[in-house]
């Protein structure tokens, strides 16, 4: 069954094409990495899909819902959630209240029900708490709860920012280098942590990373982007040996003499 | 039924105080302490505009002046013609009545101007929003002042005076508790993810526009709620009651009680009602003295006065 669907899909800001000419669709529960040099629209494409930008050429499809014209917020509650490159969490809210934010939209009472304080607002409310305490208990968390999430250690916040996208219940996680500025170990946890989000969650993945090892030993499928095109898409053995790729990383073969 | 018997305490404590003070109280003591308890209403309804979520709104008195002529105008024109038609209740229950009638006209107005000057202005964002709003503020005086049921100039007078010490704590104590329960649930916890991080919020399912709407409806109406409670404790109102500097003294007292932080407002809105008091003497030094106190509070204290805080150090 196909998850998403990207078809000849490309954004412009004024005569920069960031990116261009992308197609592929993924399947459900597929765990996909797209890689690239800096600069490539690897980004620029998690923006569009989750609709920061809006496509100026071709179209986005998750499970058959057009994606372009919507906002960030509607794109989410489709099942699409998201970290970011440089983390994004809410700084000076709990750990807990990080998690307990990003349920909002699940959220059935409104605000009178709070103020009225009755018993449905109560229910609801310990069971989002519960839940919001589950996850972190899962990912580990769970100790921090009351601490500040600007004090957490590096990769702790990482982890925090995964469970926050995760506590909207998505089908689709999007992570924008998750591995960036983690030790040896830290990585050999975070593979851990992906693999099991994927087999455990049956979650659908897709991954921008630049550490190699992260994606050659996680994903059973790379993309490759150069200057905003794709150039290259495969398993890690077929990327590692395509001559496109190894251009666009290491430059061009030295002439023979 | 524990809810019900807390209310009931509520409203028994503040009634005995209500006595005691009357029968006892410097009838000066007594009002600052009702303007303290107005400006507690005033300020915190400003913490979740500006606190919470974020938003900088430079026209709360704009808002408070909406509720305060609304609720007068009520009062002074469409009383009357209540109490022919209610004139089988005692005046005991009366009273009362038609004040909150004319409260809940003034709530309803300061709430439609929030969603006037909320709907277009909050796409603007930091500065832009507070000239925005500064603005909405100055018309409203201009147009209070070009009305002529509201007295216009010459300022809108024989107001009846059914506010008193307990009517404004009462209400007071209901602002507090409505926005610090509020702020406080999954749902309300998105006025502070718009604030920490707007980009982040959206991509979590939080849609900013509806929550600082949201922000502004309810902070506005309870500008109004303080404006109606102004207006019919003082029994009379003139425009220069609202202006400019009115907004940035509710500024102050957030900023200094702590963004977003619910009693340091409360005690900040206390102490800074309190102060020109005690600097009768000086008046014309009051202005430097309040900016010196928010460079400080920003120097030392960035989340402003802590009640946890002194609890734990002394």
């Amino acid at each position: 069954m196909t998850l998403l669907e990207v078809q000849d899909c490309g954004i412009s800001f004024g005569g920069l094409k960031a990116l261009s000419g992308l197609s592929f669709s993924l399947k459900a529960q597929e765990l996909m990495a797209i890689i690239g040099p800096n600069g490539a629209g690897k980004t620029t494409f998690f923006n569009l899909l989750t609709g920061v930008y809006v496509p100026t050429s071709g179209e986005l499809r998750f499970q058959g819902t057009l994606l372009n014209p919507l906002k960030p917020q509607e794109i989410n509650r489709l099942g699409i959630a998201r970290t970011f490159q440089n983390i994004r969490l809410f700084p000076d809210l709990s750990v807990l209240d990080n998690v307990r934010a990003a349920c909002y939209q699940r959220v059935g009472y409104s605000l009178w029900d709070a103020v009225l304080a009755g018993r449905k607002f109560h229910a609801e409310e310990a069971t989002l708490a519960a839940e919001a305490e589950a996850l972190l208990e899962r990912f580990h968390l769970a100790a921090h709860r009351d601490e500040r999430a600007k004090n957490l250690a590096y990769g702790d916040q990482r982890r925090l920012e995964m469970v926050r996208a995760l506590a909207t219940r998505p089908k689709l996680l999007l992570l924008d280098e998750p591995a960036a500025g983690m030790n040896a170990s830290e990585k050999r946890e975070l593979i851990d942590l992906i693999r099991r989000l994927h087999e455990e969650l049956k979650l659908s993945i897709l991954l921008i990373e630049h550490d190699m090892a992260v994606v050659m030993n996680l994903c059973p499928r790379i993309l490759v982007l150069d200057y905003g095109v794709p150039i290259a898409e495969g398993t890690p053995e077929q990327i590692r040996s395509d001559p496109k790729v190894i251009e666009a990383y290491l430059g061009e073969r030295a002439p023979k003499l | 039924m524990k809810r019900l018997l807390a209310v009931l305490l509520c409203v028994a404590v503040l009634l005995g105080f209500h006595r005691v003070f009357n029968a006892y109280l410097n009838p000066y003591y007594l009002q600052i302490l009702v303007y303290i308890g107005i400006n507690i209403v005033m300020a915190t309804s400003l913490n979740l505009i500006n606190g919470y979520t974020g938003q900088f709104n430079l026209g709360h008195a704009g808002f408070m002046a909406v509720g305060a002529y609304a609720s007068a105008a009520c009062s002074v024109y469409a009383h009357p013609a209540l109490r022919g038609l209610l004139g089988f209740l005692p005046a005991t229950a009366l009273d009362p009545l038609l004040f909150l009638v004319s409260l809940l006209v003034g709530v309803c107005a300061a709430i439609l101007s929030g969603l006037a000057i909320g709907l277009p202005t909050l796409r603007l964002r930091g500065d832009y929003l507070a000239i925005a709003t500064l603005g909405f503020g100055e018309i409203v005086l201009v147009v209070i002042n070009n009305m002529d049921v509201v007295g216009g100039a010459r300022g809108f007078s024989d107001i009846p005076g059914y506010a008193n010490f307990f009517w404004v704590f009462l209400f007071a104590a209901l602002t507090v508790y409505v926005i610090g329960r509020i702020t406080r649930t999954a749902k309300g916890l998105s006025f502070a993810a718009i604030r920490e991080d707007e980009i982040a919020a959206l991509s979590l399912g939080i849609s900013n526009t509806r929550v600082k709407v949201t922000a502004f409806v309810v902070g506005a109406g309870f500008a109004g709620l303080g404006g109606g409670l102004y207006a019919h404790y003082l029994n009379y109102l003139h425009v220069n009651s609202f202006g400019f500097l009115k907004s940035v003294d509710f500024v102050v007292m957030v900023v200094l009680g702590g963004m977003g932080n619910l009693w340091g407002v409360v005690i900040a809105a206390a102490l800074l009602t309190m102060l020109p008091e005690l600097l009768r003497g000086f008046a014309e030094w009051r202005m430097i003295l309040y900016s010196l106190l928010i460079i400080v509070t920003m120097l030392l204290r960035s989340k402003g006065v802590s009640i946890k805080q002194w609890v734990r150090s002394s």
